[in-house]
């Protein structure tokens, strides 16, 4: 029962590390359309620069925002410069597939060249412990579980409430309908690309907290990230917050019951089913794609 | 010639006609019917497990090794099961994941399946002793009493002649009613199966082609190097395959042969002989990654057709198609 409990508590910590992430991931979809195969690179870049911060004098909680935004301006400037281009040079040619993964692949190996290959990891003072009936956590994991769940409440009123979220629902539906109804599609695209970058880079910095990390690690991350987005149905920000929950605590439950290494199992098998039973993901609602029924 | 360098010479040899064999089967999932199959290097990396481990004979009991199948096979026959393997594996992969889904969302999960196979493979220490892996594996031809300059001309021979068999069987493929069903699904999916094709079978019938031919080189390549592990076989080992069918001109044969040719074989080559003192070599190897993501890059954006295009490829539909991201016309 207390190792049930102490899965659980991880899996609110890594629930919130997803939930950034997936969510940031979900929305660069729905704005763009295209699956950002780096994005798992990009928060890599920020769980490096939150180390050498740190390792500077900084503390961690200033490290955090200050990854965080220099990712969401990695991200607006990637897209601008490196992928709008290519889609607007022409979709028909190519998938942007490959240009995703080439970018993350670069950032990947960039990395390795400047950090060099050896683990690493965010040391900081966890603070007194917590804890309830079995369920543990430090005084700066529940900090991460919070700002997370601040940062997915402050989103949910961005995206429902200001006329910026109400533009950028409407890109992300249909951008000629966006575009003629008078919204500047290109700097609502920015925008998004912005605050999902800064989101990505705080889900960085929480996953160097969480973990020690080499140039590799961030593409491991992609499984559990695609599992989120993909079972909350790709593109809609909503259902990224709710897949994060079920894949975090999912997977850290099944880890504390079975064997730790296993965890990505679970995240690798919700994205299997979801696939095959409901591609749509679990929200009502159907999948925005030019799908071809077999 | 001395005899280090005809070693090395044909030993680059051996592994061009090996990626030849590997580049063509990926050329006809990826180039010919626009399955971006970047788990592509899983079923490699199968083949050559089990043609390992029919190789190699059961676990020595006292050396804490653990794996699957140890038996100890005549030549042939462990290819053969590696290809077989990798073919048995990629029909589950290809019904899950050819169904239903437009072709990043396929993209995507087939990398997620990548990531997560080096992972299990290298955890499942069960199945395939952990990270060390396996290692010793006989090689096939020894019994012959070549040198070892005349060793690996032999087995470039033999791995030349297979790939040269695939490419003929490539290119009959290309260009059959088969090919042309594939190329029309690459180029306008939703045309294709308004005319009653059966995009998911196709699909799913290459795929599986694909994985044992993958199979089979993975196979020639562990019998070659002796030595099987997870991270020898990771997910951007299938990038470097895809990048040089993009250089070579994805589609066309015998683009995927120049293409492999040139990134896998000559680039990596090329930098191999620069001098490095042992510090370097990490940064180099590095260097080597974010020059082929640059290289790919690079031609998508002047060649996207590469270096000799696929004639057959439709370019323009009869009315422009629009994007879906910025929502304008495309030429």
């Amino acid at each position: 029962m207390s190792t049930l409990l102490s899965g659980v508590g991880f899996g609110l910590l890594t629930a919130a590390l997803l939930a950034l992430a997936a969510v940031g991931f979900t929305v660069q979809f729905g704005i763009t359309n295209l699956f950002n195969l780096a994005y798992a690179q990009f928060m890599l870049v920020a769980a490096y620069v939150g180390y050498t911060l740190t390792n500077a004098g900084v503390d961690v909680w200033v490290a955090l925002p200050i990854a965080a935004l220099a990712v969401g301006a990695l991200s607006v400037a990637v897209n601008r410069f490196v992928y709008m281009p290519f889609v607007s040079r022409g979709r028909a040619l190519f998938s942007m597939v490959l240009v995703t993964v080439s970018v993350g692949l670069a950032v990947e190996y960039l990395i390795e060249v400047f950090a060099g290959a050896g683990a690493q990891q965010i040391l900081m003072n966890p603070g007194s412990t917590w804890s309830a009936g079995g369920l543990v956590l430090t005084t700066s994991q529940i900090i991460i579980v919070v700002i997370a769940a601040i940062a997915m409440a402050l989103f949910h009123l961005l995206l429902r409430h200001t006329r910026l979220g109400k533009a950028m629902r409407a890109t992300s539906s249909d951008v000629s309908l966006a575009r003629a109804c008078g919204i500047p599609a290109a700097r609502v695209r920015d925008v998004a690309w912005f605050i999902s970058g800064v989101m990505c880079g705080a889900a960085g910095v929480v996953l160097g907290i969480n973990v020690s990390f080499d140039p590799t690690t961030g593409s491991s991350y992609l499984v559990p990230i695609a599992a989120a987005a993909v079972l909350g149905g790709i593109g809609r920000p909503h259902g990224a917050m709710l897949g994060a929950l079920v894949v975090g605590v999912g997977s850290e439950v099944f880890a504390a019951i079975t064997t730790p290494s296993y965890k990505d199992v679970i995240a690798f098998g919700v994205l299997l089913v979801v696939m095959l039973v409901r591609p749509q993901g679990i929200l009502p609602g159907s999948l925005r794609t030019d799908v071809v029924e077999p | 010639m001395s005899s280090a360098w005809d070693y090395y010479l044909t030993s680059v040899l051996v592994f061009f006609a090996i990626d030849t064999s590997a580049g063509l089967a990926l050329n006809l999932q990826f180039g010919i019917a626009g399955i971006y199959n970047f788990g592509f290097v899983v079923f490699q990396a199968i083949g050559a497990y089990v043609a390992g481990v029919t190789t190699i004979g059961p676990p020595v009991p006292g050396l804490q090794e653990s794996y699957i199948l140890g038996a100890r096979l005549p030549f042939p026959i462990p290819w053969l099961a590696g290809a077989a393997a990798a073919a048995l594996v990629s029909l589950p992969v290809g019904l899950a994941c050819l169904r239903r889904l437009r072709g990043d969302y396929q993209a995507m999960v087939l990398l997620v399946f990548a990531l997560l196979a080096t992972t299990v493979a290298t955890d499942a220490t069960g199945l395939f002793n952990g990270a060390s892996g396996i290692y010793g594996i006989p090689q096939p031809f020894v019994s012959l009493g070549l040198s070892r300059a005349g060793y690996n001309w032999a087995y470039f021979g033999v791995a030349a002649l297979i790939a040269f068999v695939v490419y003929l069987g490539a290119q009959r493929i290309s260009f059959s009613p088969l090919g042309r069903v594939l190329r029309s699904i690459r180029d306008n999916e939703s045309a294709a199966a308004a005319v009653g094709i059966g995009v998911y079978r196709a699909r799913v019938k290459v795929f599986v082609l694909g994985g044992a031919v993958a199979g089979l080189s993975g196979a020639v390549m562990v019998s070659y190097i002796g030595a099987w592990s997870p991270g020898s076989w990771a997910y951007a080992e299938t990038f470097v395959l895809l990048s040089a069918l993009v250089v070579g001109g994805s589609g066309n044969n015998n683009g995927a042969v120049l293409g492999t040719f040139l990134l896998p074989v000559l680039v990596t080559q090329v930098i191999g002989l620069i001098p490095l003192s042992t510090a370097d070599v990490d940064v180099v190897s590095s260097l080597e990654w974010v020059l082929i993501a640059a290289v790919t890059l690079f031609c998508l954006w002047l060649w996207p057709q590469g270096a000799l295009p696929d004639s057959r490829r439709i370019r323009k539909i009869l009315l422009p198609a629009r994007s879906a991201v910025t929502g304008e016309p495309q030429s």
